[in-house]
């Protein structure tokens, strides 16, 4: 079974117009993920919605920072928790106690008050999505 | 464009009215897709380069990748030379290797150095003779040292007053002079203008070789000449300095007569702007800085020798086809750091896969978080959100980031999450 076969990303199948081709051995669902981003878009312009900064940030590109200290897919460094796999609900519940202040913290909660409560819950079930160590 | 499961929803709901996607919301879909292949050219091997090398095939492995730099064999972090100079990690141990680059991720690997770029007929040329074709350029060569801007210095002379502002030889070269150097001798470090690689390096190297003199020649001073009124995390470097070390580093700010007129390296000294003359033992001149070589002759760079890019896409304003990141673009307030670079290597990497699969941008945002040594158990940190605003400007997000408590409770803390931070981002980047 593919490492990633279990992820859960919330994402349609590609349109048909997209290119169809075997999987890679490398993070599959990334190109997925910026290929369906643009048969969206393109279809978010045809029913008028124009994809918008004020939006956020998308789980993958938040997570995509997040790894150089958490490690690798979030899998964790020497005294640096990992991060896949766990609940997303855990993980959300952590970063809004970062970003209330709350939760005591020497770096994150400078970092949880960079993202909207949505990115927090984006980025949260993009770990989530990523598998256990 | 978004991604997030709540701007995913309302496209679904509006892609159900009109019928034009059938979507499932379970798992990986058992359709893939491949991109449109071509080939990117990425020069530099550091923090930015190599991570946009490895980005671009994660997020297309249809791409042809690959990665020119002069020192492939023989390359060190910049991040934890200062812990070499103090003495408390070998070279051995910020040496990185590009095999898994290569092996894992499939970057084709050229040792070579970068001669020039010929942006209309997309072929970069290499100094072996050899060229590269490319579809797309990605620049992330650091910085150049503009030696000429202080007078006295000189590459040459800085084989004697090392800069170690690029790890390798240069580091070595400073370890041992003060190791050499006798108990109750200076070290006087000139700090350059900014802007610069590392903001708070130097002033964490202050605080390591203070670590190293404390532990081994305890009566030796340090002299900081700075052209800056005021530096990054200053508040928390000074709190360590009088904590630690007090009474041991004299940093001269500018009105105190910090500027330098010129150094001397025949008689060890460096005179400055209000005329005064400083001797010492080791000298370490840190020299104003611009974009790297093959930025600024490949016409790259601004009249203050930085690379104006594209803030979404990190493509160069002067020339299409060609990215510009790390230390020599300009990226608003995302400082010149290795994590700076990383993260804007990714948002690069993604941005030439869609270009190069005529897919929208994705909405990008960066991070920055900079440890900073203040002895061998003891560190500081200051971190970053940023985003684009509606003008096309990376912002910082007001209310993020910032530097560490004052007080130096977290001290430990952090020096445990620095290492973290380095093993993570070197296996980010590398691994």
């Amino acid at each position: 079974m593919h490492r990633f076969a279990h992820c859960t990303e919330l994402l349609p199948n590609p349109p048909s117009r997209a290119l169809n081709a075997p999987r890679s051995t490398f993070m599959p669902f990334s190109l997925r993920t910026l290929v369906v981003a643009a048969a969206l878009s393109a279809l978010a312009s045809t029913v008028g919605i124009s994809p918008a900064l004020a939006e956020g940030a998308s789980g993958q590109t938040i997570g995509l920072t997040c790894v150089v200290c958490h490690g690798a897919q979030g899998r964790g460094t020497k005294g640096i928790p990992p991060l896949a796999g766990r609940s997303a609900d855990q993980t959300y519940a952590a970063l809004l106690a970062y970003k209330n202040g709350s939760r005591p913290a020497t770096v994150m909660d400078r970092h949880a008050k960079g993202y909207s409560d949505e990115e927090l819950r984006a980025v949260s079930e993009y770990f989530a999505s990523l598998p256990a160590k | 464009m978004i991604i997030s499961r709540r701007s995913f929803l309302k496209l679904a709901g509006s892609a159900a009215a009109v019928g034009a996607v059938s979507g499932t919301m379970s798992g990986c879909a058992t359709s893939s897709s491949r991109g449109a292949g071509g080939h990117v050219v990425v020069v530099g091997g550091g923090f930015g380069g190599a991570a946009c090398a490895k980005y671009i095939r994660h997020f297309d492995p249809s791409v042809k990748v690959t990665l020119v730099d002069a020192a492939l064999s023989n390359y060190y972090t910049c991040p934890f030379s200062n812990l070499v100079l103090a003495g408390d990690m070998k070279m051995d141990e910020i040496k990185v290797s590009f095999e898994t680059l290569k092996n894992k991720h499939g970057v084709t690997l050229v040792e070579d150095h970068v001669d020039g770029v010929d942006a209309d007929a997309r072929i970069v040329k290499l100094k072996s003779g050899k060229t590269l074709s490319y579809d797309r350029l990605v620049l992330s060569p650091g910085i150049q040292l503009n030696y000429e801007k202080v007078a006295g210095y000189s590459k040459a002379v800085s084989e004697k007053l090392p800069h170690a502002w690029k790890a390798g030889a240069q580091t070595v070269t400073l370890r041992k002079q003060l190791e050499a150097m006798p108990d109750g001798g200076t070290f006087l470090m000139v700090a350059p203008p900014n802007p610069y690689r590392c903001p708070p390096g130097p002033y964490e190297r202050a605080c390591m070789v203070a670590d190293y003199f404390k532990r081994h020649k305890p009566k030796s001073k340090i002299v900081i000449l700075d052209p800056k009124d005021k530096f990054s995390k200053q508040g928390l470097f000074v709190e360590a300095w009088d904590t630690l070390y007090p009474g041991m580093i004299d940093w001269v700010s500018p009105e105190r007569g910090g500027v330098v007129a010129s150094v001397d390296a025949a008689s060890m000294s460096v005179k400055t702007k209000d005329g005064d003359t400083i001797k010492a033992d080791v000298i370490n001149i840190i020299p104003p800085m611009q974009a790297g070589k093959i930025v600024t002759a490949s016409g790259l760079a601004d009249d203050k020798g930085w690379a104006p890019v594209n803030q979404r896409s990190f493509e160069s304003t002067k020339a299409k086809n060609i990215y510009v990141i790390g230390d020599s673009c300009i990226a608003g307030p995302v400082p010149k750091s290795g994590y700076g670079a990383n993260s804007e290597a990714k948002i690069a990497a993604s941005a030439i896969v869609q270009s190069l699969n005529d897919a929208e941008l994705i909405v990008p945002k960066w991070v920055n978080t900079c440890y900073s040594y203040v002895s061998a158990q003891d560190a500081i940190s200051v971190a970053g959100v940023y985003e684009l605003n509606a003008e096309g400007k990376i912002i910082e997000i007001k209310g993020s980031g910032g530097v560490s408590a004052k007080g130096g409770k977290n001290w430990k803390a952090e020096a445990v999450y620095a290492k973290g931070w380095y093993e993570g981002i070197r296996d980010d980047t590398w691994g």
